[in-house]
């Protein structure tokens, strides 16, 4: 199967240190991959550069092909990223911020769907409040409903766990692997809730100083879980081993 | 709302308005009260800023007779200046932001920023003629156009220049982590608020608007060394006051962040003004230097310094006391500005309320 994201020989630096360096990524369509890795690893720049919000020096990065820089509508088309919380604007309520991300995306009106899942999420009494007077709950579900709006193949997101109430955790977990089960779509998400990672994710992969350290499959992760180690362990050890190693 | 054919922007620009409007009707009576007192406080501003401007309009037009060239110079300079700051944040909304990841072409994206580019290059044009033909009246009709042409087509010039890349700011707090040890909180406020107030005061040159004020607050006939240093002092200032009400958006964006979180109000307090208190008083002393400076008695002067710490002070506690409702901060001063303004003199009597407010503020602010 062909991936749906491919992300080749991907660098960038920041203030002259490098924060990715030559990273290479495949992801294919049906598959729920998590980014995981210490505090200034590279995950968010990477989602960051796939959705478009920061250049990379060097490198490729495409969705079904398509690159943001020869065909920006197709690559758009086919991403759906959560908005982050510190970017959603206080004067629209989350309806109106739907509605304004309905018609970008070229729909007639919020799906159905959108709706179904904002209740599920227990955002509907939140709906027509100014963002800027809801909790950081009901701003984060509305940033996360924002990228999944439309259900576009590849769905991107940077600690969609993150300030949600338990319940709206464990729907948001269902529904992502609902959606992966199904083969509509691919998530990437960066966490540090690692438990979520050994659950659900299809493959876990450590990122270190803007390189891949180590990547687990489902099997290597269900393997861990029955040899009584876990991810948390792996991930000490593999970070040991590189640093040992440098 | 199926598609877009102008930039979502716009759009959002649109409902933002609504939004405001029903609002400030179900706010009403404190929406009238702060109209009152701004359109009082706007009309008191006016009177002393039109006394030096008509000042001004007289060396002006000296100066037009001898180089009728001038009007196109003013017009294209004054144009520049106060829109290069709205059209760059303008582009760069409307290029990245919030809508960046959406599927918006880039001829929908273009073409919205050149509408709204001609738009304000109009808009320029009729300020800047207007303004022109008050301060050098009476102005013939080619003076008239050439304002208006030289304006637009500066207001063009500026919106083709390409920005410098952004620096980047301090990531915002998260409800989470290193946030969440109420021993720590008010030191990471400082630290945070101390990191973005750096990054906007590296991002943003003179203010353009405040430069173009504070050279019409001089007088004409000013002494060139004079001059210089009273526009270098109010440009200090004016930047000063902008970075305090940058620290304020900041408490209040921080708060947004921050709501799950259970920060004692005096936490908020001593974060906000750790970080603000260098400017305070750099503020009230450099004040206090322009007042001896003009030959006020040094009584005067102590007095007047202490005064503007102790408004700093309250400042800081309004600040982080209606950090969710900050409009509420904007009325208080617009009320007492125009209170001071209309009794003069006779305020003083609000002074040793002021100290009994600060004192009160402070002791119940103090970090136990």
């Amino acid at each position: 199967m062909t991936a749906l994201l491919q992300i080749e020989q991907l660098s960038v630096a920041r203030g002259g240190s490098p924060v990715l360096s030559e990273l290479c990524l495949d992801i294919r369509c049906g598959e729920f991959v998590g980014l995981i890795g210490p505090n200034g690893a590279g995950k968010t720049s990477l989602l960051r550069i796939i959705s478009t919000h920061l250049r990379a020096d060097s490198g490729d990065c495409r969705i079904s092909g398509y690159r943001e820089a020869d065909s920006p509508l197709a690559y758009r088309r086919l991403l759906g990223a959560a908005l982050a919380v510190d970017e959603l604007p206080s004067d629209l309520s989350p309806r109106q911020l739907l509605q304004l991300v309905a018609a970008g995306r070229e729909l007639p009106a919020v799906p159905e769907e959108t709706l179904e899942l904002a209740d599920r999420l227990g955002l509907q009494p939140w709906l027509d409040r100014a963002l800027g007077n809801c909790s950081l709950g009901a701003r984060q579900k509305t940033g996360l409903l924002a990228g999944m709006l439309g259900r576009p193949p590849l769905l991107i997101f940077d600690e969609p766990f993150n300030g949600l109430d338990p319940l709206a955790a464990y729907e948001l977990k269902s529904v992502l692997a609902q959606w992966t089960r199904e083969g509509s779509c691919a998530v990437l998400l960066a966490t540090h809730g690692l438990e979520v990672a050994e659950r659900l994710l299809d493959r876990a992969v450590l990122l270190i100083h803007g390189h891949i350290a180590d990547q687990w499959t489902r099997e290597q992760l269900a393997a861990l879980r029955q040899s009584g180690s876990d991810l948390e362990q792996a991930m000490v050890d593999s970070m040991r081993r590189r640093l040992r190693s440098s | 709302m199926a598609g877009f054919n102008v930039h979502p922007w716009l759009t959002h620009r649109r409902l933002a308005a609504g939004n405001r409007w029903r609002r400030w009707r179900r706010n009403q009576p404190e929406g009238s009260v702060y109209l009152l007192a701004s359109a009082i406080a706007l009309a008191i501003l006016v009177q002393p800023l039109l006394a030096v401007m008509i000042d001004y309009a007289g060396v002006l037009r000296s100066l037009l007779d001898r180089f009728p060239w001038l009007v196109a110079l003013l017009s294209a300079t004054g144009a520049a200046l106060g829109c290069r700051r709205p059209l760059m944040s303008m582009r760069e909304t409307l290029r990245c932001g919030l809508w960046c990841a959406l599927p918006l072409s880039r001829r929908m994206r273009d073409v919205s920023y050149a509408g709204l580019t001609v738009l304000m290059a109009l808009f320029a044009g009729a300020v800047m003629t207007t303004l022109m033909a008050w301060l050098a009246a009476p102005i013939t009709l080619p003076d008239a156009l050439i304002a208006a042409v030289s304006a637009a087509l500066a207001t063009l010039c500026t919106a083709a220049l390409r920005p410098k890349a952004a620096a980047t700011a301090a990531p915002a707090p998260a409800a989470s982590g290193r946030w969440s040890e109420p021993t720590l909180f008010p030191t990471l406020l400082r630290r945070w608020q101390r990191q973005r107030l750096s990054f906007h005061w590296r991002s943003g040159a003179m203010s353009s608007s405040g430069l173009l004020l504070s050279g019409l607050l001089l007088p004409a006939g000013t002494g060139m060394a004079v001059a210089v240093a009273g526009l270098i002092a109010m440009l200090l200032v004016v930047r000063i006051l902008a970075l305090h009400n940058s620290a304020a958006s900041l408490v209040v964006q921080a708060d947004l962040q921050l709501r799950a979180l259970p920060v004692a109000h005096r936490d908020w307090f001593a974060g906000h003004a750790r970080a603000v208190l260098p400017e305070a008083l750099l503020l009230s002393t450099l004040i206090g230097t322009a007042v001896y400076a003009v030959g006020a008695p040094l009584a005067f002067v102590l007095g007047t310094t202490l005064l503007l710490i102790l408004l700093s002070l309250i400042d800081m506690e309004l600040v982080s006391r209606w950090r969710r409702l900050p409009r509420r901060r904007a009325i208080s001063w617009t009320v007492l500005a125009t209170t001071c303004a209309v009794l003069g003199p006779q305020a003083a009597p609000l002074i040793p309320a002021l100290l009994l407010l600060s004192y009160f503020v402070l002791r119940v602010s103090r970090p136990k």
